[in-house]
């Protein structure tokens, strides 16, 4: 816990050392953080990039649009979208009122419990080449395999973060499970590609390229339900054909450095548009 | 006409004086005068496809590109990207340019620990080769560069140089030659560079249009006037058409100059226009002045001849040709519109110059002889005329056979015309611009392009999947059409964002709305602007080709237009629209445009042969000799394999132009020598012999002169110079040959050119009959009779004859008895009818027999109209029918009249000896 407190306070240090010059040489670079978690990323609109905040102009009526500073402003934004005071004319509009509130959500979702004295069994961990068994996938569907177990399984809803739902738990039709099978269940540098099947002796892992895979985007570290254990909150993107870039989140915690790590039971549950 | 010329001879000196003012008033204006070619001009004026393509631009913004084509084996070496970097800079920073694009600037998007990447592809140059060829490797596989700017092979890449599109274009020589001095580095670096584009297209075009001018035409009017000083023997004639077109060139630049019409590609031909068809005139007149001198006339009365015999010809033909050159300006066409205007008042101007350079010159220096006479044309021409006309009349069905064989075999060459309107093509292969652009062909997707507008009119439509694989769709058939064109478009920016985020080189276009909706978030509008509207609801594919040929593209857009037709969700609508597609337009606009002004000068001259001859089939025949030669043009075109361009249909006016000016003068002097000679074959044989000298000694000189033309390596002027040459000599052969063969076809000696000249302006037009009517109501009518002769004592018919004619004494007296079927006592004298009365016509209206005799009492002479003649005349000219009804309505009552007087004598009987007319 004290290793992990002083992580947290050396990253501030170095923030803070780095910003008289980040704020001189970057004038139009993503904002600070204005509380909480300085080390949260997000996918900035348009450009793309990796940025702890961005600047975003959101229609507020038919004829105003509002400038916003995420995550700065995300307690203004999720009023606002609480209240229903927003504007989705368009495709596009929509889905980036979609992404301002999940951002923002995520961010608030880091923030719900003060990083104070903290049991860390987490930060140890290296996630970005995680073996797939460490992880808490849900294997309720996969345990029962009888044609009504199955039909009655909602993946989905296994899993409140619906990780499950974007992993391909079945195989191609008409393709014999052994032509898959033999790949090591392991992300390597935050990537896993291939195809998961999870039956009673556990998960199995295919290599293959061109299948709908996941990407780790970032892990970050907090305490999301209040009980003073370090959590790693996963974000991993679906990869591959057909897969659409909505960032899927996955809390894990441990209470022992060797232990298994299980979703942390949260209180109040997770917000809706959290992904 | 005649009076005007004899009015500028007799004041030579003040009217020479005139000229000379003009000129220097016209050459003050010639500083005004810019030679330009602008690819705007090019187009249909009001073309609602330019209107559509204008709010496309305004849409999604029009970019002017000048390329920058780097050839090389190590292209992306280190040291060498070194120098193309601040080159590039360099070009971005001229005043003119808004941005480059390249390596340098284009995003290479790609994902980066699941985020996005955007740098340009040489944001970071690379360090080694290896590294160089990775880049390429990958920049090849974004479609937005493939084809666009790195070559499939990847030895040659790109740099677009987009130019600003203000208001006010920069001037293409002065853009190449800061383009070519920016760039001047990267030529030790690299194997190949050169800047390419349409300012460099134009740019070689106004130069070359410069350098012409100044070394052909010198050449061209050098060896007019050695055909001329051979043909005619005569300083001032020879002189004279190149100080008249001098003249009126110098006017019409002064024009151009002070209107601020440019020089271009179209109105660079005036001035050749106008030594070549005012030069005709200039002969023409020039030869019938020493025809007079030759038989004798003093100076002013060879003046008075040619004003008398030319006058009205050269007012004719120039009428003629001034009126097709005027409609060639009808054309929607700017540049064709500006030469229509210019060409045509070009020519009056020539035509003012000539009528009155002309006689004042002559006037003042007529006298001046070489050596008084042609070497070619003496008197023994007369006798060459005659055994001339002699064969070809023997010959006859052989000519016919020839010539026909000749013009059907030429027909069967045209369908082989191919049209290209590309001015690209017009450069020549030994063009280094042309060159250029070959190169760029054969590496690149080439600079032509067209674009395909697909839309709904419903905001966001192509963010749903099934809008934007339809709009896939259209692209991938166009893209399969042909490898070497590129096909781009929104779809490709979202593919590769896609992919980037998938990380999946195959990751290809979005499948679903939700897949598009993410994507979109990172899609910046401006790098899309081109291919979709702010809302989504238009899209265009931007299609860059290197298609040559106007029938190969036609062919290409319809196979596009049908698939689309056929394929395309009937939600949406497309369009196919773009600089190729206007040129299209363009091209048809011009053959259109040009077949009218043809048309024009056709019809305008059947007209006026058919006036003069009072005849429509003369006029007919007559324009044989003038479709020949455009037959022949278009057959040597077809076979020959060059195409139909703006400047090869120019020919065909300009020919078309020449050969009726050579047809009208050869018709003219037909009729004049018909009305005194009497003789078909005798007025064809003087009228060869009059016309060979201006005739053949124009269209000799002409045909050299353009020949030198067609020595130019500038493919439009070679192709100009040759087919005028062919088309002058052609219609040469055929004003020799088709015109007196189609002449003789016809009975062109009248009845009216055989009535003395007494009865023609003495008897006829005091004629009761003819009272009130104009001389060519009267010819008309007379042309629709037959003339009679009889002996003293001959019945002109008798009592129960049908009653068929009415009569017209011409000459003698007719006297009309009653018959009272008494043979021993003399029958009643009803009337008698001398010179100019008329008789015969109560019956005729009546329709009934005759009741009287009609006895001629000396050698007489009647015109007989026919009832069916009049019929006739009443249904075809109800005018003239009209006049002549109340004419004899006013004969016959007169003479109802005159018996009612007689009735009332005091014996009441008829008084027989008093009648006498």
């Amino acid at each position: 816990m004290k290793q992990s407190r002083m992580v947290s306070t050396m990253r501030r240090r170095q923030l803070l050392a780095t910003m008289p010059l980040l704020i001189g040489l970057l004038a139009p670079a993503p904002l600070p953080a204005a509380d909480g978690h300085e080390g949260v990323f997000f996918a900035e609109p348009i450009s793309g990039r990796k940025v702890s905040s961005y600047c975003i102009e959101l229609p507020v009526d038919q004829n105003r649009r509002k400038t916003f500073a995420i995550p700065r402003d995300c307690a203004g934004v999720l009023q606002l979208i609480d209240e229903g005071s927003f504007y989705r004319s368009s495709v596009l509009d929509r889905r980036i009122w979609q992404k301002v509130e999940s951002d923002c959500r995520y961010h608030g979702f880091l923030n719900r419990h003060p990083m104070e004295e903290m049991e860390d069994h987490v930060t140890s961990y290296d996630f970005m080449n995680a073996r797939l068994d460490d992880l808490p996938i849900d294997q309720r569907c996969a345990h029962d395999q009888t044609p009504e177990g199955l039909a009655a399984c909602n993946p989905a809803a296994t899993d409140a973060f619906g990780l499950l739902h974007h992993l391909p738990l079945g195989l191609p039709q008409g393709e014999p499970a052994s032509s898959h099978e033999g790949s090591d269940c392991q992300l390597r540098n935050g990537v896993f590609r291939g195809r998961l099947h999870i039956d009673a002796q556990g998960i199995h892992c295919d290599a293959e390229p061109n299948t709908p895979s996941l990407r780790l985007i970032s892990v970050d570290f907090a305490d999301v339900n209040g009980d003073q254990v370090l959590d790693a909150v996963l974000r991993f993107i679906p990869l591959g054909p057909g897969a659409v870039r909505l960032p899927m989140t996955l809390p894990v915690t441990r209470f022992s450095d060797s232990g298994p790590f299980t979703v942390p039971d949260l209180d109040p549950p997770a917000p809706p548009q959290l992904r | 006409m005649q009076h005007l010329l004899l009015q500028f001879a007799r004041h030579p000196r003040l009217w020479l004086a005139f000229l000379l003012a003009a000129s220097v008033l016209a050459a003050t204006q010639l500083g005004e005068l810019r030679v330009r070619v602008a690819a705007d001009e090019m187009l249909v004026i009001n073309d609602p496809q330019r209107a559509y393509y204008e709010k496309v631009k305004q849409t999604f913004g029009e970019e002017k590109v000048v390329l920058l084509v780097i050839e090389d084996q190590q292209l992306l070496a280190p040291d060498k990207l070194a120098v193309l970097k601040e080159v590039v800079d360099q070009l971005a920073a001229l005043p003119f340019v808004t941005r480059t694009e390249s390596l340098f600037s284009v995003p290479n998007v790609k994902s980066v620990e699941g985020y996005l990447d955007k740098e340009p592809y040489l944001a970071k140059l690379p360090e080694t080769p290896q590294e160089g060829a990775a880049l390429l490797a990958t920049a090849l596989k974004n479609p937005l560069i493939r084809n666009l700017l790195v070559s499939p092979g990847g030895n040659a890449m790109a740099v677009a140089v987009v130019l600003k599109d203000g208001d006010r274009e920069v001037d293409d020589s002065e853009l190449t030659a800061a383009i070519t001095r920016t760039i001047a580095p990267l030529e030790q670096a690299y194997t190949r560079v050169y800047p390419i584009g349409f300012a460099q297209v134009r740019s070689e075009l106004a130069t070359r249009i410069m350098d012409e001018q100044a070394t052909l035409m010198p050449l061209a009017v050098g060896a007019l006037l050695i055909a001329l000083f051979l043909l005619l023997r005569q300083m001032l004639d020879i002189l004279t058409p190149l100080v008249t077109a001098a003249v009126s060139i110098l006017w019409t630049f002064g024009l151009m100059g002070w209107l601020g019409i440019p020089i271009n590609v179209v109105t660079s031909t005036i001035p050749i226009l106008l030594i070549v068809v005012g030069s005709t005139e200039d002969i023409h007149l020039l030869a019938e002045f020493r025809h007079a001198q030759r038989c004798g006339d003093a100076k002013p009365a060879a003046l008075r001849h040619m004003a008398r015999r030319m006058g009205r010809t050269v007012l004719l033909t120039f009428v003629t040709t001034y009126a097709g050159f005027l409609s060639v300006g009808l054309s929607g066409i700017e540049v064709l519109r500006q030469f229509g205007l210019v060409a045509s008042t070009g020519l009056l101007f020539n035509f003012i110059v000539t009528i009155i350079f002309i006689p004042a010159a002559l006037s003042l220096t007529g006298h001046w002889q070489l050596d008084g006479r042609s070497r070619l044309f003496e008197e023994r021409m007369a006798k060459w005329a005659e055994r001339y006309w002699r064969f070809i009349d023997r010959h006859r069905r052989r000519a016919f056979v020839l010539l026909t064989a000749c013009a059907v075999l030429a027909a069967f060459g045209i369908p082989r015309i191919q049209i290209n309107h590309n001015p690209t093509d017009s450069l020549g292969e030994t063009s280094p611009v042309a060159q250029q652009i070959a190169r760029l062909n054969e590496q690149f997707a080439g600079l032509e392009s067209f674009s395909v507008v697909i839309e709904s009119g419903i905001q966001d439509t192509f963010l749903h999947a099934r809008y934007l694989h339809e709009l896939v769709k259209v692209q991938n058939f166009i893209q399969a059409m042909d490898a070497s064109l590129s096909a781009t478009s929104f779809a490709d920016y979202l593919a590769l964002l896609n992919g980037a985020f998938l990380e999946s080189e195959n990751a290809g276009v979005p499948r679903s709305n939700d897949e598009i909706a993410e994507l979109m978030i990172f899609l910046d509008h401006d790098r899309v602007s081109g291919y979709a509207n702010e809302d989504y609801s238009q899209v265009r594919i931007q299609v860059r080709h290197n298609i040559a040929t106007t029938d190969a593209l036609r062919k290409t857009l319809g196979k596009i237009r049908a698939f689309i037709d056929e394929n395309l969700d009937p939600g949406l609508s497309a369009r196919i629209t773009g600089d190729s597609t206007l040129t299209l337009s363009a091209t048809d606009s011009m053959i259109a445009g040009q077949l009218q002004s043809v048309l024009m000068i056709l019809t305008l001259f059947v007209l006026i042969v058919s006036f003069l001859f009072t005849d429509l089939r003369v006029g007919l025949l007559a324009a044989l000799p003038n479709i020949f030669p455009i037959i022949i043009l278009f057959g040597v075109m077809g076979y020959a394999g060059i195409p139909l361009n703006i400047g090869t249909t120019m020919a065909a006016a300009i020919a078309m132009g020449i050969a009726v000016d050579d047809t009208l003068h050869f018709m003219l002097r037909y009729n004049q020598e018909l009305r005194t000679s009497k003789s078909q074959a005798l007025a064809m044989q003087k009228t060869i012999y009059e016309e060979a000298l201006p005739v053949v000694s124009t269209s000799v000189a002409l045909t050299v002169g353009f020949l030198v033309f067609a020595q130019s390596d500038f493919t439009p002027v070679a192709q100009f110079g040759l087919l005028s040459a062919l088309v002058i000599s052609t219609a040469l052969v055929a004003d020799f040959v088709i015109t007196p063969l189609a002449m003789s076809l016809l009975r062109l000696v009248t009845l009216w050119d055989l009535l003395s000249s007494r009865l023609r302006h003495q008897i006829i037009p005091r004629s009761p009959l003819f009272r009130g009517m104009r001389p060519w109501q009267i010819r008309k009518f007379v042309l629709s009779s037959t003339l009679l002769e009889f002996n003293a004592g001959d019945y002109v018919y008798r009592k129960d004859d049908d009653s068929n004619a009415l009569y017209l004494v011409m000459k003698g007296v007719v006297e009309i008895t009653l018959p009272r079927g008494e043979p021993e006592s003399r029958d009643p004298i009803v009337d008698q009818f001398g010179s100019g009365q008329i008789f015969g016509d109560v019956a005729l209206l009546a329709n009934e027999a005759r009741k009287t005799n009609a006895v001629a009492l000396t050698n007489t002479t009647l015109m007989v109209l026919s009832r069916e003649a009049i019929a006739n005349v009443t249904f075809f000219h109800p005018f003239i029918a009209s006049r002549l009804f109340l004419n004899l309505a006013r004969d016959v009552s007169k003479r109802w009249v005159t018996f009612i007087g007689r009735v009332r004598t005091p014996r009441g009987d008829l008084r027989e000896e008093d009648d006498k007319p």
